[in-house]
């Protein structure tokens, strides 16, 4: 049977509510814009292969809620993600000022070699357009980021920065890439990897953590 | 009556049904004609409806029981309980969840307080979040799909006037679509108290940050009712609050399909928190239960999909009350929690006593095996409505007065906060 894919990983969407993470990744997934959708409580995940390189890539993205109170259990998996978009809502000054505090929680909680890229989402929606492009590039160049302004809702540069994510990732992990390559028959499981690793972690982690 | 043919774009009809809210729609539409109109729960794909002078009769014993309301609860909360759970008319079911939370008595007391939390400015950080959220509650509904309407501009009230009312506490997303449901029934202000009694009383500490605590105590339980299941999201590495934030924070009205949903906010408006922890159990039960079904979703991907896109026969009444008469879904009640009311919230609190106390046995809480047995299930089956009270194992008919869950016996809400 042939293999469904090379690699495996995690990506994450992070930012602050309503500013189109659940659409961004409808909108990779299925190719789907709704309007019409319901807020996100807690965390979902949708997953998508893609090829980069000749290399079957398995994606597994994480969709979480934006609002403050659920970083409590938002936060638990940043440590499981290889790579993080850090999405704000061109049209809202606060979602773009808000990124900053996302990109501290990132360095704090997120391995050391994760991978971020910055979007502007609503990109379709000048007419309310707060951020300038130039501010969204700024700010990327600052945390050594990619920046990407797009719209789930016309279609436009979702896949590319999808994909440039995964790109980045795949280039991050580049050694084990290399092993892959040397051995045809094994499938590199980032995701899983990590998660072996991530056991003691947690531990450690859910006693600092406070759920009183 | 409109179809839900024009819905079918949908993956999962019942997603899009629970998510157009089309019922209460169907069903208000006929509260002020005064039926029991039950047959609008057809949609459910429930082959036992109701018949007109049965429905009739239910009525008229829920009006009695509303004339002598205190009687029936310090006296008869048997009897009470077990017409919550053959289902609450719908004609009557907002004044009876108002009376079972005892949201009721908080309106009566406090005139005049939802206009003057309304008149208050509130405070900007959550106004921002709750304005973002109100179209983004069952959009498809007639109530609110209008950006700016009178729904959206009700739940924009009430939502706000509550962050007024706890300004520690602030606004949590999930509290928009409780109050939604509770707005599909009443007036502003009543939904307002209601959401209070939600937030206070039923589920405190749930739109902070208890939930994750309640869903390690959840996966125990699963544990014992359901050690294949358990094993499943073990093996998938499946945290329980993947899964059971939305089902639990949102008393499932994002889950199951509408008239369920208002057959689960009957018995939990009576009984409290059991209900949601059984409804959880029996919903994974039913989709991760056997090995068939195991086989339908090899991975955490397919399970995950599966846990948030129900497929309607995993609640089907009928299907309800055969697992019913199994018997084997109850969480079983914790011999030594410190306030043994019966209500789930002490028996929780009573097994996360013990959990706190031995971090070894976070999944294995070292409780005798104490599964009811289901003694009579036949006053529960009879007009093959009662599924969920069957539950209870039989605890309807054993279970001293003194513990059950009377919200309405209950103090009113402190100020203060644990």
């Amino acid at each position: 049977m042939a293999k469904q894919y090379d690699v495996l990983f995690r990506l994450l969407l992070l930012g602050d509510s309503g500013v189109g993470k659940t659409c961004l990744l409808c909108r990779f997934t299925d190719n789907e814009f709704h309007p019409s959708h319901i807020s996100t409580i807690g965390v979902d995940f949708k997953m998508k292969t893609l090829e980069i390189d000749g290399i079957k890539v398995r994606i597994q993205i994480w969709d979480t809620a934006g609002q403050e109170r659920y970083q409590t259990i938002t936060k638990q998996y940043y440590r499981r993600a290889q790579g993080i978009f850090l999405v704000y809502d061109i049209t809202s000054e606060r979602s773009f000022q808000h990124i900053m505090k996302w990109a501290s929680d990132v360095d704090e909680y997120a391995p050391d070699n994760i991978q971020r890229i910055l979007i502007g989402n609503k990109s379709d929606e000048e007419e309310k357009r707060q951020v300038a492009t130039g501010q969204g590039n700024k700010l990327a160049k600052d945390y050594g980021m990619d920046f990407f302004e797009t719209s789930a809702s016309t279609n436009y540069n979702i896949t590319e920065s999808f994909t440039r994510l995964a790109e980045q990732v795949l280039a991050a992990n580049k050694k084990d890439l290399d092993l892959l390559r040397a051995s045809v028959t094994d499938e590199l499981n980032l995701a899983a990897l990590e998660e072996e690793e991530g056991i003691t972690d947690g531990a450690a982690a859910s006693q600092k953590g406070c759920w009183c | 009556m409109c179809s839900a043919q024009g819905f079918q774009w949908q993956k999962n009809p019942w997603k899009a049904i629970n998510t157009l809210s089309y019922m209460p729609s169907v069903v208000d539409m006929h509260v002020c004609l005064g039926v029991y109109v039950v047959n609008s729960f057809s949609m459910c794909y429930s082959d036992k409806d109701i018949r007109v002078d049965v429905a009739r009769q239910r009525e008229l014993k829920w009006l009695d029981m509303f004339n002598n309301w205190d009687k029936w609860v310090s006296r008869r909360f048997q009897k009470v309980k077990l017409r919550c759970r053959k289902g609450i008319p719908s004609s009557l079911r907002a004044k009876a969840w108002q009376l079972l939370s005892n949201s009721k008595e908080l309106l009566d007391s406090n005139p005049g307080k939802f206009e003057e939390l309304e008149r208050e400015q509130g405070d900007p950080k959550w106004l921002d979040i709750i304005e973002k959220d109100l179209h983004r509650q069952f959009p498809f509904h007639e109530m609110f799909a209008a950006r700016g309407g009178h729904g959206q501009q009700d739940l924009y009230r009430v939502l706000k006037a509550y962050t007024v009312y706890r300004p520690e506490e602030g606004y949590c997303q999930a509290q928009a679509p409780v109050a939604a449901v509770l707005l599909m029934h009443m007036p502003a202000e009543h939904a307002f108290w209601c959401l209070v009694q939600i937030c206070e009383t039923y589920l405190p500490g749930y739109y902070s940050e208890a939930i994750q605590l309640d869903g390690e105590i959840f996966f125990s339980l699963l544990r014992r009712v359901c050690p294949m299941a358990y094993r499943h999201l073990k093996k998938f590495k499946i945290d329980p609050i993947l899964y059971m934030t939305e089902w639990f924070m949102c008393v499932f009205s994002r889950t199951l399909p509408w008239s369920c949903v208002l057959r689960v906010w009957d018995m939990f408006f009576c009984e409290g928190v059991k209900i949601v922890f059984r409804v959880g159990l029996v919903l994974l039960k039913q989709m991760l239960g056997s090995v068939d079904k195991l086989r339908e979703v090899q991975g955490m991907y397919e399970t995950m999909e599966r846990l948030r896109n129900i497929p309607p026969e995993s609640v089907r009444e009928d299907l309800l009350v055969q697992e019913g008469v199994q018997g084997r879904t109850d969480p079983p009640a914790c011999p030594k929690a410190p306030r043994d009311t019966g209500h789930p919230r002490a028996q929780a609190s009573g097994l996360r006593h013990q959990l706190r106390g031995a971090p070894q046995g976070l999944l294995q809480p070292a409780l005798p095996p104490r599964l009811p047995q289901v003694q009579n299930p036949l006053p529960f089956s009879e007009d093959g409505l009662l599924l969920w009270g069957l539950w209870d194992g039989g605890h309807a008919a054993t279970e001293p007065l003194s513990g059950s869950f009377k919200p309405t016996q209950r103090p009113r809400p402190q100020t203060t906060h644990v």
